[in-house]
């Protein structure tokens, strides 16, 4: 309601604020966009947590003195969180889990975002391909999409990682080719839906190429859910990278990951919980505050769809 | 009807072609030597007699090609080969855990149903009210968790702490009394639970939504049923069909996290059976069990497909 008194309001600002014939247009899209994502509560809280997490994790030397791998003090094992020396406490090497904690977001990070990177390029390359020439490329390409989309994601992922070996690159590689096809999905149908507007059309007759076409007409309309799907594809793609560190599929197994120290963890459940419980909860926190950050996102770039 | 399933059933063709072919070829490219690691010999000399041999009688020497279509064959007639670590036959030994997946996968899908749908239809019905809040925020919690460290956390909560319930399964099957089978399961079957619990209540809570805004729930309403009648009669009915579709993709997400769960709880199934063989870089058993892994995905899928074509008409006529 508050929406369309507001804009309303701002109809009524536009009106004063013609010059000549020519109106002065006071909110662009993205500004909307904002405005509508800064008044939901809930993502703008999510927004702030995963703020806090970049910042910790960046800056990671800032906030600890431990190296995350080297510092290991074999005198001071498995030492409890909030002790004097060790504000989370020691790992089963006697290496500070702070600083390992902060120093794994950075390979999370690194993983999630390098996932969602590559998928979205190949998924959406595809996608506007497939869109916009249509007839066999579009069959083509969306058979074997929807081929890639009915593998169970998981298992593929683990046989890739089977035959590759670990390392982060692998993992990467693994989830970017399970991750692809949801993205090429979502562009073609963003295609589809703008491919016939009365814009391409002119710009089809004013005998721009097809490249250009695609890229500088059709994809700026694609983008909004793109975002949001990159948002959901990378918080995912921190879980799934995880559970494959967790079964010693994924990062080498002395590199600060949280997937990796979970892996430690479940070693030591009975004597020392907190090993698996911090990291876990790092994930948790990061994965739900981009979750949030998505669902703020779908309701700022399509309004219609709030429930 | 039956086009619909047949056509059903042939679309499922070249994707179980193209998940072989990756399997196959992923583990056929992988670095390492076969004979080395039949023989378990890892760095002692092999001599060339002795590779020859192991070669011929494994089918090592023969083209890619001639292998990958022994390999499809073997897939109809039961025959993945022979497991490089323990001589076992491949595909008994992935059958022989198949049933344990499956109820695993079957359990926690009772579990998710169980606590999405009260919760979702209770969220749709006190829409905006507290319940409402609350069931959406428990909707992002759950996926925003990761399902091993839930079942982690279940582990070191209940058995270790509490010590309720066994950390391993006491037993994987119902002929050994129902009570320890129940305790043994509930724990990996809930942490499996948890994603789906969670998107479906997010489905049914929005598709219970719509329905509940349509003409006919608002008919129902003015005519002057009962709201019990309304919402059990009228608006049930119809919101559980989009939650039915989300169900089949979701049972496939439950066997690729059984990979994952199984290896946490110790559960005898061919997820476990997986990960211990890329441990042990037993390559036919990893094949085995991955494909058996993806043609009982898509077994599953092709079954809640044509069931959904049975009860909704609509799907079987519209795909021409």
């Amino acid at each position: 309601m508050s929406d369309n008194s507001k804009n309303a309001q701002n109809r009524n600002a536009a009106v004063q604020n013609q010059i000549g014939n020519e109106a002065l247009p006071l909110t662009t899209y993205w500004k909307d966009v904002r405005r509508r994502f800064l008044k939901n509560r809930i993502a703008v809280v999510g927004l702030l947590i995963l703020l806090t997490i970049i910042v910790l994790c960046v800056c990671a030397p800032c906030f600890t003195q431990y190296d995350p791998m080297m510092d290991m003090d074999l005198m001071n094992t498995l030492v409890r969180p909030f002790s004097k020396e060790h504000f989370l406490g020691t790992d089963d090497l006697g290496r500070d889990i702070w600083s390992r904690l902060l120093y794994g977001g950075r390979m999370s990070a690194m993983t999630g975002m390098s996932v969602t990177l590559l998928s979205a390029a190949l998924g959406i390359v595809l996608g506007l391909v497939s869109g916009y020439y249509g007839s066999w490329v579009d069959a083509l390409l969306m058979r074997f999409t929807d081929i890639m989309l009915s593998f169970p994601f998981l298992i593929i992922a683990i046989a890739i990682m089977a035959a590759l070996g670990s390392s982060q690159g692998n993992v990467i590689l693994a989830l970017a080719i399970v991750g692809w096809p949801k993205f090429a999905r979502l562009t073609r149908g963003q295609v589809l839906a703008v491919k016939n507007t009365e814009y391409v059309e002119s710009a089809r007759v004013a005998g721009f190429k097809n490249a250009r076409i695609i890229f500088n007409h059709i994809f700026p309309n694609c983008i909004g859910p793109l975002i949001i799907q990159a948002t959901l594809s990378t918080g995912s793609a921190i879980l799934s990278a995880s559970g494959l560190s967790y079964l010693g599929l994924g990062c080498d197994a002395a590199a600060p990951d949280w997937g990796v120290m979970l892996n430690q963890g479940r070693n030591y459940l009975q004597q020392a919980s907190y090993l698996t419980t911090i990291p876990g909860i790092a994930i948790s926190l990061t994965v739900l505050s981009m979750n949030w950050i998505g669902d703020g996102l779908r309701d700022a770039f399509d309004p219609k769809m709030r429930k | 009807m039956w086009t619909y399933i047949v056509r059903r059933i042939l679309q499922t063709i070249p994707t179980l072609l193209i998940s072989s072919l990756l399997i196959f070829s992923l583990l056929y490219v992988t670095p390492g030597d076969p004979v080395e690691l039949i023989l378990g010999t890892e760095d002692a000399n092999v001599s060339e007699e002795q590779r020859r041999l192991v070669e011929e009688q494994w089918g090592l020497d023969k083209p890619f090609l001639v292998r990958y279509i022994r390999f499809i064959k073997g897939v109809f007639v039961g025959d993945l080969g022979t497991s490089y670590a323990t001589g076992e036959d491949v595909f008994s030994s992935v059958i022989k855990r198949m049933p344990n997946t499956l109820k695993l996968a079957g359990s926690s899908m009772v579990i998710a149903l169980a606590v999405s749908l009260p919760l979702g239809i209770l969220a749709a019905l006190k829409h905006n009210g507290i319940l409402d809040s609350v069931a959406t925020a428990l909707a992002t919690i759950g996926v925003s968790l990761p399902r091993f460290w839930f079942g982690l956390v279940l582990i070191i909560f209940f058995a270790l702490h509490l010590g309720w319930l066994p950390t391993m399964p006491e037993t994987t099957s119902m002929a050994d009394g129902i009570v320890p089978f129940m305790r043994s399961i509930i724990l990996p079957a809930s942490s499996l639970a948890l994603s789906m619990a969670a998107t479906q209540t997010r489905m049914v809570r929005s598709s219970m939504l719509d329905v509940l805004n349509q003409d006919y729930v608002r008919y129902a309403r003015s005519k002057g049923l009962k709201e019990r009648v309304v919402i059990w009669g009228h608006a049930l009915k119809n919101a559980m069909i989009p939650v039915i579709t989300v169900i089949g993709g979701e049972i496939g997400g439950l066997l690729g996290g059984a990979v994952i769960t199984e290896s946490i709880f110790s559960w005898p199934g061919v997820g476990r059976l997986t990960i211990s063989s890329i441990a042990r870089r037993d390559y036919p058993m990893i094949q085995g069990a991955t494909l058996m892994l993806c043609i009982s995905y898509m077994l599953v899928n092709l079954v809640v497909d044509v069931l959904y074509a049975w009860f909704n008409p609509r799907i079987r006529l519209d795909v021409k």
